[in-house]
């Protein structure tokens, strides 16, 4: 049996945060009916072993898909070559953004609770720090930020979300 | 519900301002995605309970800065679970929405879930066809949640 638990604490307890930084972002915009096409080329990447950090899609309108894709450089190569192949060959809108970073970080029944996206990005805005996408799903919350940023954003929530200490 | 916001930018304080009033409402979100890129959008997904909560107050921020709320009223999240950060695994999700026609309205990966938004009338379809791709154990978790016991 699953539960909800629905609670609010002025500062969140969060299990631990992450920083990955060197890493490229891909916003890739296409036609609804090209999705098949997209996700059989993923598979094709790496010969099926490709990895990704981070993966976002939000629908645009009746048409249209926009999909974000975060990877580490060092698999730049064979990444952004099939990439821009499909982008050319499929009428696919293609843009990237490196370096980027990434903060991430997970709490207890994120899912349930309200007011957890609420500080952060209020938090954010506070403090005048930007950020490029947000994906914020079951216990998760993911930061894109540009190169160098990511501490400043992990230093500033902080002041709102914490890992608790042994005692 | 899906409640998308097309043009907002995370810059623009209508955005923390809703966010903000939706948590003194204690209206959770139990999905958010923003992208700040070539398109400024965010959506988010609460319950319809909460909408009927929450919705005026959205409106009545978004009305100043010109913005109109797009809403997909019958929307369920699947959770796929693990994605060992793979782009094989995430594009035979994608391929199997696509040749079915499930709409995706959202995606946003997690630690180890792929959550996709999609009708939630095809929530048992979309099950069924991942269960042709994907090998699950046998006592996995039932694809429908039991009526969850709250914790307050």
């Amino acid at each position: 049996m699953e539960t909800a638990a629905t609670y609010w604490e002025p500062v969140i307890k969060i299990y631990g945060s992450h920083i990955k930084t060197d890493l490229v972002m891909t916003t890739l915009r296409f036609p609804l009916e090209r999705l098949a096409f997209l996700g059989e080329q993923l598979q094709e990447i790496e010969n099926g072993l490709g990895r990704f950090e981070m993966a976002v899609m939000q629908w645009v309108d009746d048409h249209t898909l926009q999909f974000i894709l975060l990877y580490e450089s060092d698999r730049d190569r064979s990444y952004r070559r099939l990439l821009s192949d499909i982008a050319e060959n499929f009428s696919i809108t293609l843009e990237i953004s490196e370096p980027v970073e990434l903060l991430y970080f997970h709490g207890p029944h994120f899912q349930d609770r309200f007011g957890v996206a609420s500080s952060a990005l209020t938090t954010l805005k506070k403090h005048h720090l930007k950020i490029l996408a947000a994906g914020c799903s079951g216990t998760s919350i993911y930061l894109v930020t540009d190169e160098q940023k990511a501490q400043s954003v992990a230093e500033v929530l902080k002041k709102v979300f914490t890992v608790p200490g042994f005692s | 519900m899906q409640i998308t916001l097309p043009g907002l930018s995370p810059e623009e304080s209508v955005l923390t301002d809703i966010l903000d009033r939706l948590a003194k409402k204690q209206i959770n979100l139990s999905f958010l995605c923003l992208d700040a890129t070539s398109i400024s959008q965010v959506c988010f997904c609460m319950t319809t309970t909460d909408y009927a909560v929450g919705r005026e107050l959205i409106d009545d921020l978004l009305r100043p800065a010109g913005i109109c709320s797009e809403v997909v009223t019958s929307v369920g999240t699947l959770a796929l679970f693990p994605h060992q950060s793979s782009l094989n695994i995430l594009g035979h999700v994608l391929e199997v929405f696509g040749r079915n026609e499930l709409p995706v309205y959202g995606l946003s990966s997690s630690i180890s879930a792929l959550a996709i938004n999609t009708d939630y009338h095809r929530l048992d379809q979309a099950a069924e066809l991942l269960k042709g791709v994907f090998l699950l154990p046998e006592n996995h978790a039932p694809f429908r949640q039991i009526l969850p016991v709250k914790s307050m």
